[in-house]
């Protein structure tokens, strides 16, 4: 009876590909046992192979490798940043969250369109049209002003009362505002009005920001959207009980933007970091860059590097009986916004030259554009808004002809492809019923473009099927590399079919890689394959973790993104993934995984021992943290990310009726112990036989990725040395039972520690790159990998193997491919 | 004989007594009781305030600090669109003026100044009390301590000095007391030596 007919079920065909795995990897029949002939076992292999090559073709037999799959938010509000020259845009987070597969949520199986998707498509096109086009025949005065820290009223209370920050001149307590010595000033208000506040000293903080405290520079908030030059001058000191002394270190200032909300006053303003930046000892250091921001955004900022001190409460707000590190800030310089030409470039792609003149928005023969008056809305900003300039919009005499110039030119970079003139006629004729229904040019052509960019055009991949061509490679091969839409360049060369020609595509995958759009690969594929989006998902305990910091944190996330762009900027194999002569470190790091030497906040390669554990994704603290709950760790969830991440060897769910392991944070039995009886039940063992081994050698981390040769705990034990923890932070955890990392892998081998692990594990390059060329594709592509592939990755692998196996090869090798360029 | 030289001369010295007349209005003085001096330190800050209003070009103040003469140009302290028509009403009257410099003074000072009506008095008309207070540093917390004081109702003069820490305050007995001005102080946090606050009420 022949069923090769049939159509499989997914349980039917994953257990078939199960026996086919573990036939070809030698662990069927199991070691000990009688083995056939191994031209018979290749037989066995080569008729399943076929087998599920046909199985797989029954369930998907017409369809495209990818289904057609929309953009992500994250694409969708860089596609629109780079459509408008808006960088800093903030679109994402008013779209629903996107669902993921396998942690990818670029998988086409993951992107679900609903209505509530389309209404807020809708008004993101309204918020980027509002920004994007000019109101105004000329731009926004350019505005320079120097802040102070001392501008927000809480830093002053800081600075009058409760000691935890002060004034500083010429690098020394400023003789005209003494600090605070157990006594506050008299009457904040009235030192205002004195003006004691307005002084050009620098103001040093102790205060680390937390619930009560989140300042900002209350002296500036953009009114209006565009690029500001930010410059601020920072250094570090020891206070001594009143007297200024050098600073134990380069300390580091994190600077963010605060989207105020209301008038600007209150505490709790959306935020997002902007960097860390260098706070020497003694010495100033002025720090400059571009910055876009949003109206009612100012900068905010926090002495990061600080432990968290309370002059108020633990000092008695005596600045006198004080001595610690502290960080002066001598000024802010914000100067804006900065505009090249104007109409700037995000109006000039929708209205081209067209001018603007004035319009009486009472008249009543069309409708007119309403306009919204930019204001200053946190109270005590230095900037301004400019005198109203009246009402002004786009105006042509020709608007039929202008509207089909200006959508053909507007459309195919929308688009990514070129539009069909059936296409530009519907666009045309919508932009000829809004003007025959009584709207002015400029709100004829808006109705048009906000269709644009909610239509199935803009926000999905359009992609033929079979080959892709050269339209559709540069986009995926740009949101690939750029997660946003091709550039020029990438549409010119597709344009002249030039891109898939072999001398092209390489040096464009090159180009790619260089250029600082590819930061935005780097942290999308990492927040993805790595789940860095994780890492703020649990709080670690405060009395177990107290040296637990959003700066280590965030440095945990900058090691880890550094150090996947060191790999393809240095075309380094795959078995770096797990073993490392190298790490990319700041100072914060380095003092967490116990390395001397380094200094500041800026994250930079540094060499390590022979034989040191630190370095590779598989002991990077941002791992280790993302697969530990905050309080204890386990084997079992660290051992299924390595498995299924870094290996590329995922182990199957659970059963469903097995309860998990709590765990025991008095101390009194380790996880292992707890695992031990687990491991005996038969329906688990043969899972955490994989799965174990790499989990138990990552027992020597806990759960913010510190080393470590015993558990903590709160309740038994011995007392903990501090170590490199700041002498501010209060420790009050013991030491519980000592740690065992020691495991046997599947096949027998045995380690004793980490470093052993990692030794075994990087042996097996191959399989690790093979794992890379499978994370690669599925995030590259949109789709999970099917049996179907396996042939094609082998391929790529295969090549790059013969050119040194690097992963900057494997991107080039994956590009190149077919498997890449179909569809 | 009439020589070109001497028409010259006369017309040179006719235009120049002339043109002060042309160029400098009229300049007035007027005495006002200032509210502010608590401590000598503000002296320059008086001056510094007074240096923003260019139309004030000289001032005097008496030995106490309490008040102040200030010469100045009517004209020039209006703005120009209010000059026009002034213009045309000289001269401007006194009250108008002098309403004016309150309200200059008043805004340039974020009304740590304020010129109120003239009252000369002489100290031995009233009480003088001390009370001693912790040093304090800062010069806005003198002025903040001054500033309880130097208006209340009773309250003639105010200084505050500090070797020794005194707030010093000539007061109408029959209007308040030094009980209740250290009430003020301690109702405001003022950080007083321990015998004074326990004297307080």
């Amino acid at each position: 009876m022949d069923l090769s007919g049939l159509k499989m079920q997914d349980d039917q065909f994953r257990t078939f590909l199960k026996i086919h795995d573990r036939i070809e990897s030698g662990k069927m029949p199991p070691p000990g046992q009688e083995r056939p002939a191994k031209a018979e076992l290749q037989n066995v292999l080569t008729e399943l192979d076929a087998f599920l090559i046909r199985a797989e073709q029954l369930q998907y037999p017409d369809e495209a490798r990818t289904p057609t799959r929309r953009l992500t938010r994250v694409e969708y509000e860089n596609t629109v940043r780079d459509l408008f020259e808006m960088p800093g845009l903030q679109l994402r987070d008013r779209l629903p969250a996107d669902n993921s597969v396998n942690g990818y949520d670029k998988n086409s199986d993951a992107l679900s369109i609903s209505h509530v998707n389309l209404a807020r498509y809708l008004e993101a096109a309204d918020l980027a049209l509002d920004y994007a086009i000019a109101t105004q025949p000329e731009a926004p005065t350019f505005q320079q002003h120097k802040v102070s820290l001392a501008s927000q009223y809480y830093v002053r209370l800081l600075i009058q009362s409760n000691g935890g920050a002060v004034f500083l001149k010429d690098k020394k307590p400023d003789p005209d505002f003494i600090p605070v010595d157990g006594r506050q000033h008299i009457d904040q208000g009235l030192h205002e009005r004195f003006g004691m506040f307005e002084t050009e000293s620098a103001v040093g903080v102790f205060r680390h920001e937390d619930e009560s405290f989140l300042p900002w520079t209350q002296g500036f908030a953009a009114i209006y959207p565009g690029r500001y030059r930010i410059k601020t001058s920072l250094w570090s000191y020891t206070w001594d009980k009143g007297e200024v002394k050098p600073s134990r270190g380069v300390e580091a200032m994190r600077l963010s933007v605060k989207q105020l909300q209301g008038h600007g006053l209150g505490q709790d303003h959306p935020s997002y970091v902007i960097g860390y930046y260098d706070a020497p000892s003694i010495e100033s250091q002025e720090h400059e860059f571009v910055h876009w921001l949003n109206p009612g955004e100012s900068i905010g900022f926090n002495v990061a590097s600080l432990a968290p001190v309370h002059i108020y409460h633990q000092y008695k707000r005596n600045l006198y009986s004080f001595t610690g590190p502290g960080i002066a800030c001598d000024w802010f310089k914000i100067e804006g916004p900065i505009f090249e030409e104007w109409p700037p470039h995000a109006h000039r792609i929708l209205f081209a030259d067209l001018p603007l003149k004035p319009f009486d928005p009472k008249a009543k023969e069309l409708s007119y554009p309403r306009r919204t008056i930019h204001k200053q809305v946190m109270s005590g900003a230095k900037n301004h808004s400019d005198p109203f300039p009246g009402y002004w919009t786009v105006q042509t005499d020709q608007p039929l002809e202008d509207a089909r110039r200006l959508l053909s030119q507007f459309l195919p970079i929308a688009f990514r492809r070129p539009v069909s003139e059936e296409m530009l006629d519907s666009y045309a004729a919508q932009v000829q019923n809004r003007l025959a229904a009584g709207d002015c040019f400029e709100l004829a052509m808006r109705w048009v473009y906000r269709a644009a960019l909610c239509s199935p055009d803009f926000l999905y991949h359009v992609e033929p099927d079979g080959k892709l061509d050269d339209h559709a490679l540069a986009c995926r091969l740009s949101y690939f590399l750029w997660n946003s839409m091709p550039d020029q360049e990438l549409m010119q060369l597709a344009a002249e079919r030039k891109l898939s020609n072999p001398d092209v595509l390489p040096q464009q995958i090159e180009r790619l890689l260089q250029d600082p759009h590819s930061n935005r690969f780097v942290k999308d594929f990492c927040g993805q394959w790595l789940k860095l989006r994780e890492i703020a998902a649990t709080d670690p305990d405060k009395k177990l973790y107290p040296e637990f910091s959003t700066y280590l944190q965030d440095s945990m996330v900058l090691e880890t993104e550094a150090y996947f762009r060191e790999l393809i900027e240095q075309n380094l194999d795959a078995s770096y993934l797990v073993k490392s002569d190298f790490a990319m470190l700041n100072e914060k790091l380095a003092v967490h995984y116990g390395i001397e030497g380094v200094s500041g906040p800026q994250i930079r390669r540094v060499a390590l021992p022979p034989d040191h554990p630190r370095g590779p994704f598989l002991t990077q603290a941002a791992i280790l943290k993302i697969t530990a709950n905050g309080t204890t760790t386990s084997p079992v969830p660290r051992g299924a990310f390595v498995l299924d991440r870094l290996l590329g060897q995922p182990a199957d769910p659970p059963p469903p009726d097995v309860p998990a392991v709590e765990p025991d944070v008095r101390g009194a039995t380790t996880i292992r112990e707890q695992l031990a009886l687990h491991r005996d039940h038969v329906a688990c063992a043969a899972c955490h036989a994989k799965l174990d081994p790499p989990g138990f050698a990552l027992e020597s981390f806990d759960v913010i990725g510190g080393q470590r040769a015993r558990y903590r705990s709160i309740g038994e034990g011995d007392s903990a040395e501090r170590g490199s923890i700041d002498p501010f932070i209060h420790i009050s955890f013991k030491l519980g039972p000592q740690v065992d990392p020691a495991g046997t892998l599947p096949d027998g081998q045995q380690f004793q520690d980490i470093c052993e692990f990692q030794q075994l594990a990087a042996a097996d390059s191959h399989l690790l790159l093979t794992n890379m060329a499978r994370q690669f594709a599925v995030y590259s592509t949109g789709r999970e990998i099917r049996y179907r592939d396996r042939a094609a990755v082998r391929e790529i692998v295969a090549r790059v193997e013969s050119q040194g196996g690097g992963l900057r090869t494997l991107i080039h090798e994956l590009v190149q491919s077919e498997l890449f360029q179909t569809r | 004989m009439i020589h070109w030289w001497r028409i010259l001369f006369c017309g040179i010295t006719f235009t120049a007594l002339m043109l002060p007349a042309v160029v400098r209005a009229e300049e007035q003085s007027s005495t006002f009781q200032l509210y502010g001096i608590s401590h000598p330190e503000r002296e320059a800050d008086l001056k510094q305030i007074l240096q923003m209003i260019p139309a004030i070009s000289d001032y005097q103040l008496n030995q106490s600090g309490d008040h102040i003469t200030l010469t100045y140009e009517p004209l020039e302290l209006f703005a120009p669109q209010e000059q026009e028509q002034l213009q045309k009403n000289l001269p401007i009257p006194a009250e108008k003026t002098e309403q004016k410099l309150k309200e200059l003074i008043s805004q340039s000072s974020r009304n740590t100044f304020e010129l109120l009506p003239a009252a000369e008095f002489s100290e031995e008309q009233f009480t003088r009390i001390e009370i001693p207070i912790n040093p304090l540093d800062c010069k806005a917390c003198r002025f903040a301590v001054y500033s309880y004081i130097a208006k209340v109702p009773g309250v003639v003069r105010a200084k505050i000095s500090t070797e020794p820490s005194l707030l010093t305050a000539w007061i109408d007995g029959s209007q308040t007391s030094h009980e209740a001005l250290l009430k003020i102080l301690t109702d405001k946090n003022v950080p007083l030596p321990e015998d004074e606050s326990a004297a307080a009420p």
